[in-house]
């Protein structure tokens, strides 16, 4: 079988092994997406793309893996906390809390470009945009995996380090925040 | 409502399948980056066992800065390290490439960032895994060899009983080919971080400009720069004894750091060790500390000048720095949360408050 048609699993396990076809398989399978979820966190090429590059060569360095079932959602989470140790600098006269948030999900030309000659759509996809920049950070990140990602709910779990019940959960009351927001701005 | 909620469907969805499409064609850098892991991956495979040192002992190693001074020779004169570290020439470790010196007269360069220089039992010395051809050696104890990590370098040594030196940037050791039956005596400048391979019949001496530490199989960290007032040694694991000029004895305990200020101990501190040592691993753990002093630590790592006004050096910062970034990311970084500002010129950083 050749290494395009291997599941992320199997490949998984090769890369355990040091099958270096394998790892480089899976490199390139998850560089796009995983820059752009750097990207999205408002860091820079640069930040992202390095951030990109420790987490693969901790991957195959690392003594100490295990097979795992969501490769997938195993990178997004080890990406996400790569790029917030990166963050993590606390100044004593300026408080700051981890500070990774996506609140730049797309910028306004795309939207334009998005509905053009639509206008009331245009204002609508506006008005999401904000409503989701006021979300939480938890918030932000669910609805982005689980709607932009498309992850499963087993993955979400893994991603997000709760057990899939809190998952939907999270994702459920997110959406109502939303339309809620935009719910109170439509009647401006 | 109605014709609300299908608008409220009709965008999400477009944006959402645009958002999808667009996360799969940020291919751009993606060659790059995946030669940078390869190389990566190359390099790390040569520093395999420095990783399986962390893993035994993250301790830091002892840095022992060894500062001849003309009184503290005639003190030693019989010490045939001693004499050959006085006869040396006073190293340029502003020089670019790491040396090591085989012979006063006879150096290698290094060319990499890092080097990895090991030596065997007998003396045979490989630089980078390559074996490096024996002049004429009949007593390699009496052999001196030496090595010389400019600033924004780094050195992983292993010497002939096995014990290893993790060196920091602007740092150098002085130590024999092979180690003798009666002590093993090595001398150090600047920060290094040694796991000694324990042997109680023959004790392991670092010896400083202004303290000696003496070591029976442990993991500990030297810090003692020249042009530093104040030095730190801190115990990992083991037990080390340490004196200074003024006959002054103490024996530190694991996670305990004492400082020593000119040339004299100072007080026991209790600490994490573990902190102190993460530069080992490309880490630099930050206590609170003014930013005068991590720019100081910085400027050393990455051999690049950074001039930091008095305003910019009060402000405190405290945290974990990835060593394994570039210094500009790094500035950008430290400015999104302090309020610094900082340009760059001819190649030297500048730092002001905002």
């Amino acid at each position: 079988m050749r290494y395009t048609e291997m599941s992320d699993a199997q490949l998984w396990i090769l890369i355990i092994e040091k099958d270096k076809a394998a790892f480089e398989q899976l490199y390139r399978r998850y560089y796009s997406p995983l820059l752009a979820y750097a990207l999205s966190f408002r860091f820079d090429d640069e930040m992202s793309k390095d951030c990109i590059q420790d987490l693969f060569v901790k991957l195959f360095t690392s003594d100490s893996l295990t097979p795992i079932e969501y490769v997938k959602a195993y990178l997004y989470r080890a990406l996400r906390n790569l790029l917030i140790d990166r963050s993590n600098m606390v100044m004593e006269s300026v408080s700051l809390e981890e500070n990774l948030t996506i609140d730049f999900l797309i910028e306004d030309i795309e939207l334009v470009r998005l509905f053009e000659k639509e206008d009331d759509y245009l204002e609508k996809s506006r008005l999401l945009v904000k409503a989701y920049a006021q979300l939480s950070d938890n918030q932000k990140n669910a609805v982005y995996l689980y709607y932009i990602k498309e992850f499963s709910w087993d993955e979400m779990s893994v991603s997000l380090d709760i057990n899939t019940h809190s998952c939907m959960n999270l994702v459920a009351r997110s959406v109502a925040k939303l339309r809620k927001i935009m719910g109170t701005e439509n009647k401006k | 409502m109605e014709k609300d909620y299908k608008q409220f469907q009709k965008v999400t969805e477009r944006l959402t399948t645009y958002l999808r499409i667009r996360e799969n064609v940020q291919r751009r850098g993606e060659d790059e980056v995946w030669k940078r892991i390869e190389e990566n991956i190359e390099g790390k495979k040569r520093f395999l066992f420095r990783r399986r040192l962390s893993i035994i002992s993250t301790a830091a190693a002892v840095l022992l800065l060894l500062f001849l001074s003309v009184e503290y020779l005639w003190l030693r004169d019989s010490d045939p390290l001693d004499a050959y570290v006085a006869l040396l020439d006073e190293p340029t470790l502003d020089s670019s490439q790491i040396q090591v010196y085989l012979s006063p007269e006879e150096k290698v360069m290094v060319e990499e960032n890092t080097a990895s220089v090991s030596y065997s039992p007998k003396g045979n010395v490989s630089i980078n895994q390559m074996e490096q051809s024996d002049t004429l050696s009949k007593n390699k104890e009496q052999e001196f060899n030496q090595i010389v990590v400019p600033k924004g370098k780094y050195t992983h040594l292993t010497l002939s009983d096995g014990s290893t030196v993790h060196i920091n940037s602007g740092s150098r050791v002085v130590y024999p080919r092979v180690f003798s039956s009666e002590s093993r005596e090595i001398y150090v400048e600047g920060e290094v971080c040694l796991d000694v391979t324990k042997n109680e019949n023959v004790p392991f001496i670092v010896k400083t400009a202004s303290f000696d530490v003496k070591v029976l199989g442990t993991i500990f960290n030297v810090n003692a720069y020249k042009g530093d007032s104040d030095h730190e040694v801190v115990l990992i694991e083991g037990s080390v004894r340490l004196s200074d000029q003024h006959k002054n004895r103490i024996e530190l305990r694991p996670d305990q750091l004492v400082a020593v200020n000119q040339g004299k101990i100072g007080e026991i501190k209790k600490v994490d060790a573990s902190d102190y040592i993460a530069w080992t691993n490309g880490l630099l753990v930050l206590q609170s500390e003014p930013l005068s002093k991590v720019f100081k630590k910085l400027e050393r790592f990455y051999g690049i000048s950074i001039h930091v006004s008095p305003d910019a050096g009060l402000l405190k910062m405290k945290g974990k720095i990835d060593l394994k970034q570039s210094l500009d990311d790094l500035i950008v970084l430290i400015s999104s949360s302090a309020p610094i500002r900082w340009n760059k010129t001819d190649g030297e950083y500048y730092i002001d408050v905002k």
